[in-house]
């Protein structure tokens, strides 16, 4: 594309690839032209001076870290949220008007928006990793905004001059004090003793900010907290266990006939809180307790494999290295030397340890796949034990949730059957109109009841289904990677004898013809 | 002591005998059976026989000579009295008459020199001092009375000038300001080492006198009672609890022989060979080999566990078995069943079999060491005087400065010993400075099951009652208060009280006198000194230790060790010697000259960080680095000759391993060629794992052969891989500009990776061209630091320089501006001096005097005359001459003139321009000359009234006034 040319172009990938064979090292121009190049090879891509209006087609280009966009006519950011390897962006000298796009680009160290028409600093929150950040020569209007910046802990060097705000007399002074980890300031070295006298300036603004910082901080870490909480529930496929009772409650039928005999009613449910968060909490413990065997197990087991892999590693190892040397003294007498004798000796020794090499291995290889499929017989046993016990005491408990849902069943049921024998009885004046409709039909009050404890019981089910059918889940998932992985890594390995064997032989052959 | 249980005492115990000495003998009826003819020995006729020093030794030659067979004549020879004499005095030890009446005169003559400056105490006793001399002879009559068999005590020799003092006195407790000194083991080991050692005279007697330990420390030279007392004061000094002992020992002891013992209970550092510095490319092959070794042990070993499983799982009842099971089953839960091996019951029985065997030759060869060992033991008794040497040492009791356990120090070497130790034999009486006690025990079994519990009144008998309990702790002391007053009354009344009722104050009781002696000091120089000499030698079994002060030896050596050879270990001798304050930072040096191997240590801060440094036949082997200091991380650079490893730690790129194999018959002008070295045939470099980066393409060793041409590039194993992917190309030309690219082999251990583009493979081998140079140079920088190093070490030795610290007041800086001081005050003087003489305008005028200082005064008359006369003529004759030069110029002049104006017509142009110039110069001159002479008519009076004033109020011609 002409330097001069005012035509405004898209990103193609004609342009792509030119700017591509332009940064090609000239040695390796020609094999470069020859083999071509794949765009997800391509680590930095310059595309300054072309005009460009818009980005586009850069999606080959997932392993770009560095992306030169500058002196074009872009005017907004898009099309680059796919790049996540980006380390370095230049969009400095385009008519970009908004800071948008970036959310992908969470690796991004270091950006430039230098000479745009940008009127506020936004949407970059993202962007953790930043460490210099140009936005010189934009339109940026108040001062404030810079200290959205604030959340960048990594930021060290920032440019800000040529905007409205640098005219400001308090320019450099807020920026130091709002952003005290600075190291240059507009292409300067900034002083401690600068950074001391702007805080003194802004002392009384930055501590409240800081204070509210530091409840975020705080709140942050409390989410963090839970979210961590809620995984490990999850892992232990319990994840609703604790929320269970409160949903009991929650439902229309039981709304309805409550208020009938609130008393009463409440202190049941109260009475069945208690005992229902016994047994959920002994469960809970329990059932965490033996998620944390389980991975126990697990690493136990993994452990052993690791270490009988080692073992026979470092035992192949050693055959091959003896084998190696063999090999290199047998081939240097097979290259150099000028009796027959010698050399077929040498020939017929080589293969002869080749053979022996192969076999080894292999014997080394089937010896381990033994050992292994009784090691993880033994270990599905054993875990299946585990997952076994917890849907057992799952099981009783859930028996146990279900008694106390009858027990509670039925004091309801004959709390709501007296005040409603004694609604009757009384004079019905001062009785609200809804619970005067229910007491006009006591099937039908008898229904709401049983149908309030059937959902209960249902959710009951649902919830004991989920925790035992999570575990059966688990189990064989664990039992199938572990004999998945296995089978890969036999077939990795006994590949990788072959090849090596082959290799081997064909160097020997490949001497032996040589000699 | 004479208490009432005493009698009973040696009533109720039959021995005691008066024929025989008791408390000092191991063994009387044995040490008597081996001097059966030896009537000379007087304490066996007596034991208040007195002592006459030197003079004591036997004159009488005994009838048949008792160690025939030992001194190993023949027994048939004819022994005559010299012959008879010489070998008593090799028993007894005596020495040289001529070497002890040296010493002896040394000893005086040091002691006359001090005596000025020391107070009246050392030459005679204060009244205090003369009450309790009294005192203790009471108590000497009275103990000889009661145990007439036993022994004389040690109470009150003479010190250093004669005068008789009481030996608690002698002590002197002083703490001095050497940190060195405040602790057991360093004081007792500078005592030990600054003074010598003087065996007594005769050994089995005590001595005539006891030197006071400030003169001890002054001599450098002392008995072992001399150094006893010192080396007590010193602790006594430093708050232990120490005390010195009276007894007797065996002949090692009391001679310092330690050619018995054993180097490494000295203290000293163990041979070099079999250390954890030694070198262990001494134990065989090159690093290559060594790694393959190591691929054939990994075998091995597999091989074996494998065997010892199986074994475990045949021989089921077996203890080993059980054993197995149980390591096994407190194993982790999941194991891996061991493979099956095939092996035959028969053949592990034969094993086992063998194995136990071997077992139990070893066991007998150990029982034949000891045996051995103790056959050195039996050696002992061949020595006639066993048990009748007088020997002194120190005991230390527990209670102060965090003593558990008592201990004895031997002042001599500065060993310490458990309280039973078999080489003490005896104990007659322990004392510090503020009591002495009497062992009233039975040394029957040396000193097995003797009590140092000072306070039990049974075992130990107390001179004062003051004091008796020593470490002043509480509890002891208030339980045996009673008693021991008591006991000190009962002293008091017994006899006192007819003759010297006023030695005791009113409560019978007697105050010790402070002690006589000075405080110690001890200047840092003498500190510094160590020994008398500025060196010491030890000889043990095995090697042979010698120490050296600081600064002592110009090359800075401090200690040498020589470790003589055992045939019998295999060990063929080998010298260790170490340095101290070198600047070449040199600390050790270990030699095995049957090897020709030295291996010098170095501390921190050399230039290349250079760590040690080994060398055979002067040929470099390997050198070790402090790799932290180093730039480049190097560890270490071992030289096998046509090959160089390099090891390094910590590297930026990862680099671990560097070797260089060299063609030295090749040699030729390029870059590829090392001097001294040959061609570079090959070069490796390993690289650790570099995390950053997926394993198939991380280098884990690139690999130049320079003379096939080619490289090679191996990469990192995958995880669960054993077999790494390379790749090898051809080197291309390095003069083409263009790189060809030919992949000569290669191999990827994952066959369904695709095939790497050329490109790629272009990049890789770039690459390794960069990196190839770059080794390639830093071969050549490694080589040109180890001749850096190897010309240092050379300069180094040639001229061995000591560093002196700058708080070092003695040699160090202090020092040196203190010389430079004074230098500079005496060149001052110098020049002062010289400046007179030169201004003497006398002087020539003095020579013909007698005596210039003192002038009759004709004789100043006449120097002052001459002097003015002098002055006259120089002044007249300088007129005359300035005189002269004016009338000759002027003459001169004028007749040029009258030439000129007579030819002036007739003259050209050059002949004109001369005279001008001439005429100018002239009278230039003459004007000068004028002037000079009126300046000089006008100066002249004046300086000769000048000089007329000045040799009047010179002093030397005062004469002349006075006249």
């Amino acid at each position: 594309m002409a330097y001069n040319s005012t035509e405004p172009s898209v990103i193609d990938e004609d342009m792509i690839n030119k700017a591509i064979a332009e940064q090609i090292n000239p040695d390796v121009a020609d094999i470069v032209r020859k083999e071509g190049i794949d765009s997800n090879e391509v680590l930095s891509l310059r595309l300054d001076f072309k005009n460009i209006l818009k980005i586009d087609n850069l999606w080959q280009c997932t392993n770009l870290t560095k992306l030169q966009l500058d002196n074009n006519i872009i005017e907004k950011i898009e099309n680059l949220s796919h790049l996540v390897n980006l380390t370095w962006l230049d969009l400095s000298f385009n008519n970009i008007t908004n800071i948008e796009g970036l959310d992908n680009l969470t690796k991004l160290s270091d950006l430039s928006l230098f000479s745009n028409r940008i009127s506020k600093i936004e949407n970059i929150d993202a962007l953790i990793n930043l460490q210099v950040f140009s936005i010189g020569n934009n339109n940026l209007s108040e001062l404030d905004n810079l200290s959205y910046l604030r959340r960048f802990e990594n930021l060290r060097v920032i440019n800000c001059s040529g905007n409205e705000i640098a005219k400001d007399p308090n320019y450099s002074l807020y920026i130091l004090a709002h952003l005290p980890k600075i190291k240059y300031l507009d292409y300067r070295l900034v002083g401690l003793e600068q950074v001391k006298n702007a805080r003194e300036k802004f002392v009384d603004n930055l501590i409240a900010m800081e204070e509210e910082e530091k409840v975020l901080i705080s709140k942050r870490e409390a989410a963090t907290r839970s979210k961590e909480e809620a995984d490990r529930y999850d892992t232990a496929h319990i994840p609703r266990l604790a929320t269970l009772f409160d949903s009991f409650f929650g439902e229309p039928e039981f709304q309805r006939y409550a208020p009938l005999a609130r008393d009463p009613v409440t202190a049941c449910v109260d009475d069945y809180r208690v005992k229902f968060a016994s047994v959920v909490g002994d469960l809970a413990t329990f059932v965490l307790k033996k998620a944390k065997e389980r991975e126990e197990e697990i690493r136990v087991f993994t452990d052993c494999l690791n270490a009988s892999k080692r073992d026979a590693d470092a035992e192949c190892l050693a055959w091959i290295e003896n084998f190696q040397h063999s090999k290199k003294t047998n081939l240097r007498v097979i290259m150099t030397s000028h009796s027959a004798m010698d050399i077929d000796n040498a020939l017929s020794h080589l293969k002869e340890e080749l053979d022996t090499l192969s076999n080894n291995l292999m014997t080394a290889e089937m010896t381990i796949v033994e050992q292994f499929e009784d090691v993880i017989r033994d270990f599905e046993k054993a875990y299946a034990e585990l997952v076994q016990s917890v849907n057992e005491t799952v099981q009783s408990s859930f028996a146990r949730l279900r008694d106390l849902e009858n027990e509670f069943h039925e004091k309801i049921n004959d709390i709501i059957l007296t005040a409603f024998d004694r609604l009757i009885k009384s004079d019905m004046e001062d009785i609200d109109d809804e619970i005067r409709e229910l007491l006009s039909d006591k099937d039908a009050l008898a229904n709401l009841v049983n149908s309030s404890h059937d959902s209960r019981i249902s959710k009951l089910d649902h919830d004991e289904d989920t925790v035992t059918s999570g575990h059966a889940r688990d189990l064989e998932a664990t039992i199938l990677g572990t004999h998945e992985r296995e089978w890969n890594r036999n077939r990795m390995r006994v590949c990788e004898i072959v090849s090596f064997i082959e290799k081997c032989r064909s160097e020997i052959e490949a001497a032996e013809e040589g000699a | 002591m004479i208490t009432s249980e005493a009698p009973m005492e040696s009533a109720s115990l039959p021995p005691l005998p008066s024929d025989g000495p008791n408390a000092d003998g191991v063994n009387p009826s044995k040490s008597l059976k081996s001097l059966p003819t030896l009537a000379l020995n007087p304490t066996s006729d007596s034991g208040n026989a007195p002592a006459e020093g030197e003079d004591a030794q036997p004159s009488n030659p005994p009838q048949n000579e008792p160690s025939k067979a030992e001194s190993g004549n023949a027994p048939d020879t004819e022994v005559t009295d010299d012959e008879l004499n010489a070998q008593l005095r090799a028993v007894l030890g005596v020495q040289d008459n001529d070497v002890v009446r040296q010493r002896n005169e040394h000893i005086a003559a040091t002691a006359r020199a001090l005596l000025p400056s020391l107070p009246r105490s050392y030459i005679e006793n204060s009244a205090k001092e003369e009450l309790i001399l009294e005192y203790v002879e009471n108590f000497r009559r009275q103990y000889a009375q009661v145990y007439p068999g036993r022994k004389d005590l040690l109470l009150c020799p003479g010190n250093e000038f004669g005068v008789k003092k009481f030996i608690c006195t002698t002590i002197r407790p002083t703490q001095l300001p050497f940190r060195q000194l405040y602790n057991y083991d360093t004081c007792a080991r500078f005592v030990a080492d600054y003074i010598t050692y003087v065996p007594l005279q005769p050994p089995h007697e005590l001595p005539q006198a006891v030197f006071s330990p400030s003169f001890t420390l002054h001599l450098q030279l002392g008995t072992c009672f001399d150094i006893s007392v010192l080396l007590v004061s010193l602790l006594r000094g430093a708050g232990y609890e120490a005390f010195v002992v009276s007894g007797y020992a065996t002949r090692e002891v009391t001679l310092v022989d330690e050619t018995r013992g054993d180097m490494a209970q000295g203290g000293y550092p163990p041979p070099y060979t079999g250390s954890a510095r030694a070198w262990n490319g001494m134990a065989g092959g090159a690093l290559k080999d060594r790694e393959r070794q190591k691929a054939r042990r990994v075998l091995e070993e597999a091989r074996e566990k494998r065997k010892q499983k199986m074994h475990a799982l045949l021989v089921g009842g077996d203890a080993a078995a059980s054993q197995a099971d149980v390591s096994e089953s407190s194993g982790p839960k999941y194991q891996v069943k061991p493979p099956k091996v095939l092996l035959s019951h028969f053949a592990l029985k034969q094993e086992a079999k063998a194995r136990a065997e071997a077992a139990a030759k070893a066991e007998n060869e150990e029982s034949g060491d000891a045996q051995a060992s103790g056959m050195t033991d039996d050696m002992e008794d061949s020595d006639v005087l066993r048990g009748l040497r007088v020997h002194a040492w120190v005991l230390v009791l527990p209670g102060r400065r965090e003593i558990a356990e008592p201990f004895f120090i031997e002042p001599s070497t500065s060993r310490t010993y458990p309280i039973d130790y078999s080489m003490y034999l005896g104990v007659e009486s322990v004392f510090s400075n503020l009591n002495y006690w009497v062992n009233m025990q039975y040394c029957y079994e040396g000193l097995k099951g003797i009590s140092f519990d000072l306070a039990d009144n049974n075992k130990w008998e107390f001179v004062f009652p003051d004091n008796t309990v020593p470490g002043l702790s509480g509890v002891g002391a208030a339980g045996s208060s009673g008693q021991s007053g008591q006991a000190a009354s009962n002293i008091g009344k017994g006899d006192d009280e007819d003759e010297e009722g006023d030695v005791t104050n009113e409560e019978g009781r007697v105050d010790l006198p402070p002690s006589w002696v000075e405080a110690l000091s001890l200047t840092q120089e003498q500190y510094e000194r160590k020994c008398p000499t500025g060196s010491k030698s030890v000889t043990y079994r095995n090697a042979r230790v010698e120490t050296f002060a600081d600064y002592h030896r110009p090359d800075g050596m401090i200690t040498r060790i020589t470790y003589f050879k055992d045939v019998s270990k295999g060990f063929s001798g080998e010298i260790r010697e170490f340095f101290a304050n070198r600047k070449d930072k040199l600390v050790e040096r270990a030699r095995i000259p049957t090897l020709r191997l030295i291996h010098e240590f170095f501390d921190k801060g050399r230039p290349h960080a250079l760590k040690d440094h080994v060398m055979i036949s002067y040929q470099t082997k390997e050198m070790n680095f402090y790799a932290a200091a180093r730039h480049d991380g190097l560890l270490r650079r071992v030289d096998e000759g046509n090959k160089v490893v390099e090891l390094y730690e910590e590297r930026d790129d990862n680099l671990y391993y560097r070797s260089v194999v060299f063609d030295p018959t090749d040699s030729r002008d390029d870059e590829e060629t090392l001097p001294d070295r040959g061609r570079v045939i090959k070069m490796t470099e390993k690289f650790a794992r570099d995390p950053s980066l997926p394993a198939h393409q991380d280098a884990a060793k690139k690999t130049y052969f320079l003379k096939e041409e080619k490289v090679r590039i191996i990469y990192h194993r995958e995880p669960d891989r054993i077999v790494p992917s390379f790749l090898e190309f051809k080197r291309p030309p390095s003069d083409s500009k263009n790189i060809s690219l030919e992949l000569l082999n290669s191999f990827a251990a994952n066959p369904y990776a695709k095939p790497p583009k050329t490109q790629q493979l272009f990049a890789v081998l770039s690459g390794l061209m960069r990196s190839q140079s770059a080794c390639l140079s830093a071969v050549r920088g490694a080589e040109k630091e180890v001749r850096d190093i190897l010309s240092a070490r050379r300069a180094e030795e040639k001229n061995i320089q000591l560093s002196v610290s700058v708080y070092d007041t003695i040699r160090g800086e202090g020092k040196a501006a203190k010389e430079e001081e004074e230098q500079k005050e005496e060149r001052a003087k110098e020049e002062e001096e010289r400046k007179k003489q030169e201004l003497d305008y006398l002087s020539p005028f003095l020579i013909n005097v007698a005596d210039p200082a003192n002038l009759t005064p004709a004789e100043a008359a006449s120097v002052k005359d001459a002097c003015l006369k002098s002055l006259k003529e120089r002044l007249l004759e300088k007129a005359t001459i300035i005189q002269s030069r004016l009338d000759e110029l002027s003459g001169e002049y004028k007749r040029r003139q009258e030439a000129y104006t007579k030819t002036a017509d007739t003259l050209g142009v050059e002949e004109t321009e001369e005279w001008v110039k001439f005429s100018e110069g002239a009278l230039f001159k003459i004007r000068i000359l004028e002037k000079r002479m009126a300046k000089h008519k006008e100066t002249a009076p004046e300086r000769y009234v000048a000089l007329e004033k000045k040799l009047r109020m010179d002093p030397r011609l005062q004469a002349v006034g006075t006249r």
